[in-house]
Formats: C-alpha cells, structure tokens, sequence
C-alpha cells in the first residue's frame, strides 16, 4: 500500500511537496524518483530515512529558517556536519548583507523627499523582523536548489508552506491565488501572518551567466566526495554505462531552438528593411543616421544583449528592502520557469533593440 | 429597551464618518437603525428588484435615501460600473451616514467593503482575506478574492466632498498619478487603482 505524506501535492514539474514525512510514506517515496529532498523548519530525517537515501543515491538538505552559530554545533553526524558548511557560507552571507544594507541607507538618506510619506508607503521587512518567517539566507540556499535541473526530482519538506508560496511570487502569480494555495495545503494550520508575510515580501532574482558552469561544477563535487564515497561510487559506475548506437551518430546534429528563433527574427527584419528600400520610403532608423553614411556606407547589426546576459524585467521587484536570490544559468533552469518567464516577458516587457554600427570596407 | 442589529451587522469606517455593513434589515431591527445609527444613506447590494413594503415605508418616514445597486455575484457584466457607482456615493460626504447591506451580509457586501479597505485605506491583501472570511464564515471566498484584487478604476471625484478616511490614500495615488502626467486639474481628485507588475 502507497501511503502519500501529509499534505502531499505536486508544486511544479520535477518538484513534489510536502509538510512531513514518516516512515509509513516511504514506499510512497520510492515511487517518486527522487534526487534531492529538502527538510526546511528544522526538522530532520530520522535514521530509516537516511538509510533510504543513502542507499538510493538521493541528497537531503536540512535548512533551518533562523541563523545559528557553527561553535554550538557539534561534529558528529553527517546532516550536522552539512549545516556546519552552511553556517560558514552564513558568516560571509551576512556580512555581504551588512554592506549591501550600508549602501541601501545611503540610498535612502539620498532619495527621501517626503520623509513622513515615504516612511509611512511600505513596511520594511529585514532579518531582524518577527514577520520574517522565513529568513533571506534559508531562501536563498532553498531557490538556489530548487530551480536546478539538475536537482531534480527535488521533495520540499515544508511544514510551513510558504516556500511554495514564494515561489508563486516569483511566477508573478496573483496574491489572492497565493493566499487560496496556501490556504489549501495549511488546512486548519493557516496563519494570518504568514499570509501577510507572502504579500509583503518581494524577491528580486539575479542569474548567474554561463562562464560560471565549470567552477560550479568543480566545487558541487568536493562536498559529495567528503560525505559520501559509496554513492559517488554508484554514480560513477552509472555515468559510464552510456548506450551509443551508430544511428544516433549517423543523425544530424540539432540545432537548439534559441538560435533557430534568432535566426528568423534576424530574416523578418531584413525582409522588413529591403521592401522599405524597394518603395523607395527609408526607415526612421536610416533617416536619423543618413548625415554618418559616407562613401563606404555602415551597415547595423541587432545586438541581443540583455538577454544574454539573464537581465529580464521578470527577474525585478518594486520598492525596496528585497531579498536577492542568485538562480543557476539559463542551462542549468527548468524548461516550465524558461517557459513562464519568456511568456511574462512577452507581454509585459517592449522589445529593445541595441543597434552599433559595423565598418565594411568592400 | 434592547436594540437588535441586523444579520452581520458591523462598523466599517468610524472615524471623522460612520459607515455600516450589515444583511437585509427586517422589522425587528428598524428601531436599532432609527435610534442608533442615524442613517442618512442606504446602498442595498444585492438582487431583490422592490424593497419589502414595511422597508419602504421605514425609508419613508425616516427620509433615508435609498440606493439600490443589482448585483448577483462578482462574475455580473457591468460590474465595473456598478461598484464605481458604490465608490461615488461612498466618496461624498454628505451622503453620511452610510449603510451597505446585501441579503445575508457576507459575499456582496463583503466585496464591496473589500474594495473600500483596498482602493479607500490601502489595506493588505492578507488582511481583506482575513475580514472577508470572518463574515462569510471561509466560504465561497475564491472568485470574490480575486475579484477584489483584480479590480481597477479610474475616476474624478470633487476634491471637496471626500470624507476624510479616504484622502490619505487618494492622495498618495495622485502622487503616484502626478509623476506620470504633469496635467492636474485642482478642483477633482483621480482615484486610479492599478495593478503592480
């Protein structure tokens, strides 16, 4: 018999969630798939559950949603001696934070015109607030997995339900939508503050670029070579067993689809910019720069940067005091956060077009 | 002498004015209304086409102006307009004291008092949740949630007769209007609601 855990649902393609598990759900579990699970809140894995990890080759990570010191902790067990890596990045995170939050006051000793007013517009939400439930560090380390691909299938342990509702946040969902979604998996735990929590909040996202796959790469391995040598064994036995047929080496190779929409949006616009030519009638665009055209002529050339460099207006939040989450590589994100964000982007955001100017001499 | 409010009767502003929300008065609550609320305006939301005739003649002898604004549920067409046209006669200060009621007192009124605390006083979101279930008992709460998070109006309102509840927040959306458009006529005020992106 499969027994799901309480509060069981299905939040996104590849990320399952849930208030707790016991022992009952474990063939449950199975089922799943699993890669990553995630226990937020503090509460841990009892010893069935990590045996059933350790054998079935799936990451746990505990989080807890306040900072501790790592002096207090001792060294015995492996899900402790994980939170001591992470109190380290703590110290550092926080005094990135310190600074970040000298040059925010700056800011804002700068920008006030009308002091009483502007004080009084919004609530400011720091760590130090009782309103935050969940604190900026448990958030950031918590997205930072749970949009990799690479963690997938990843189970959410959440008692609270509020990562979920973060992450609908993030997805620009409704806030009446959020609150009822909460409200469905919180049951009779609901809480008036943590339905205010989610509205106040505001999360700002900042996407790492591709140079930095490699390094990640390199340093993902270390922490799993140090806790656990049998699993990697498995991997490493399971990365070599790849089937390669000469059929899949007979076939062409696939263009990706990003560079096949470039490529037609580049064709639009040429075609666009020969039938002005043809009626005669020039562009705005070569109006304005017929004073530069001279013997050799200069020729433009679309420039995508934004884009490539993971600046979106989806990844923006109004006012101030936001927590800043750091999301891997447009490589490294599932396919249904690309889908949403550029659909988002779409309708929300007008297109820029960066032109420059390229010298030909023919 | 015991006074009898009606069903899911409450205060709703009772500031500088005094408006009230409350469910369909019957008979046995006319006196509270006469001796205890002093009512200047009633708003009726709701589906019921003639007030009841004991209703009639109490609005009658007590000279309350009546207004009554169809409204079946949140999904109606014309629903905009008709809660502009709530808005108006709550923006006016000489139509106070006010009552809102519907049948019961706890979807329609509740949408209705859920826009006043959003566009009127600025309140959370989680907060008109909270009210909003507290008087519908956490029933049919989806759609007119979403309804109320979702409503967006612009309208022109003499500055003059705003009561003074409501001018906090209308002058915090002119300034956010004014940085926008630079026109601003000094005699109305601009009540714009959008929604963040």
């Amino acid at each position: 018999m499969l027994v799901p855990p309480a509060n069981f649902g299905i939040a996104e393609e590849g990320i399952y969630r849930c208030s707790k598990v016991e022992t009952l759900n474990l063939s449950f579990l199975e089922t799943l798939n699993l890669k990553t699970a995630i226990f937020i809140g503090g509460q841990e894995p009892s010893k069935f559950f990590k045996d059933f990890f350790t054998r079935s080759s799936i990451k746990w990570i505990v989080l807890r949603m306040s900072d501790f010191s790592a002096a207090a902790v001792p060294v015995k067990s492996s899900s402790v001696s994980n939170a001591n890596l992470y109190s380290n990045n703590n110290s550092t995170l926080s005094l990135q934070e310190e600074k970040k939050k000298s040059t925010a006051n700056g800011s804002q000793n700068s920008t006030t015109g009308d002091p009483v007013i502007q004080e009084e517009l919004a609530y400011h939400l720091t760590d130090n607030d009782d309103l935050m439930l969940i604190k900026s560090t448990c958030l950031k380390r918590t997205f930072k997995t749970l949009l990799n691909v690479d963690n997938y299938n990843v189970l959410l342990v959440d008692k609270t339900a509020l990562v979920i509702g973060i992450l609908r946040k993030i997805q620009k969902w409704n806030i009446a939508s959020i609150i009822n979604e909460y409200r469905l998996f919180s049951g009779k735990n609901r809480n008036y503050f943590a339905e205010t929590f989610l509205e106040i909040i505001n999360i700002e996202i900042e996407q790492e670029k591709d140079n930095k796959t490699i390094v990640d790469n390199k340093a993902k391995k270390l922490p799993l070579e140090n806790n656990r040598t049998h699993s990697i064994e498995y991997k490493a036995n399971s990365g070599k067993l790849i089937r390669v047929n000469e059929d899949d080496l007979c076939r062409e190779p696939e263009v990706p689809q990003r560079l096949l929409t470039l490529i037609n949006q580049i064709e639009t616009k040429v075609k666009n910019n020969k039938v002005l030519q043809v009626s005669g009638v020039l562009g705005d665009d070569l109006k304005k720069t017929s004073s530069d055209l001279g013997i050799f002529g200069h020729r433009y050339r679309l420039a995508f940067n934004k884009k490539e460099n993971g600046d979106y207006g989806y990844y923006k939040a109004r006012g101030k005091d936001n927590v800043k989450i750091r999301i891997p590589c447009d490589s490294e994100l599932p396919d249904w956060f690309r889908f949403q964000r550029d659909l988002w982007e779409k309708e929300n955001v007008p297109e820029e077009h960066h032109f420059y100017r390229e010298h030909i001499f023919t | 002498m015991k006074y009898i409010p009606p069903l899911n009767f409450s205060p709703v502003v009772s500031t500088d004015v005094s408006l009230y929300r409350s469910g369909y008065p019957m008979p046995l609550n006319y006196s509270f209304i006469k001796h205890q609320l002093h009512l200047k305006t009633i708003i009726y939301i709701g589906d019921k086409d003639r007030p009841l005739e004991e209703y009639q003649s109490f609005l009658e002898s007590e000279k309350i102006k009546y207004y009554h604004i169809f409204m079946d549920s949140s999904r109606d067409e014309g629903i905009q307009e008709r809660m502009n046209q709530v808005l108006h006669l709550v923006l006016d200060v000489r139509n106070y004291p006010i009552l809102v009621h519907s049948n019961k007192g706890k979807h329609r009124v509740g949408v209705v008092v859920g826009i006043i605390r959003k566009l009127l006083q600025g309140w959370s979101t989680a907060g008109i949740c909270q009210e909003y279930g507290l008087f519908s008992g956490g029933m049919k709460d989806g759609v007119d949630l979403e309804f109320i998070t979702m409503f967006e109006t612009n309208l022109k309102i003499p500055r003059n007769v705003i009561p003074g509840f409501a001018k906090h927040c209308l002058y915090l959306n002119e300034l956010e209007a004014a940085e926008g458009s630079d026109d601003e006529s000094g005699s109305e005020s601009i009540l714009t609601a959008k929604q963040p992106i």
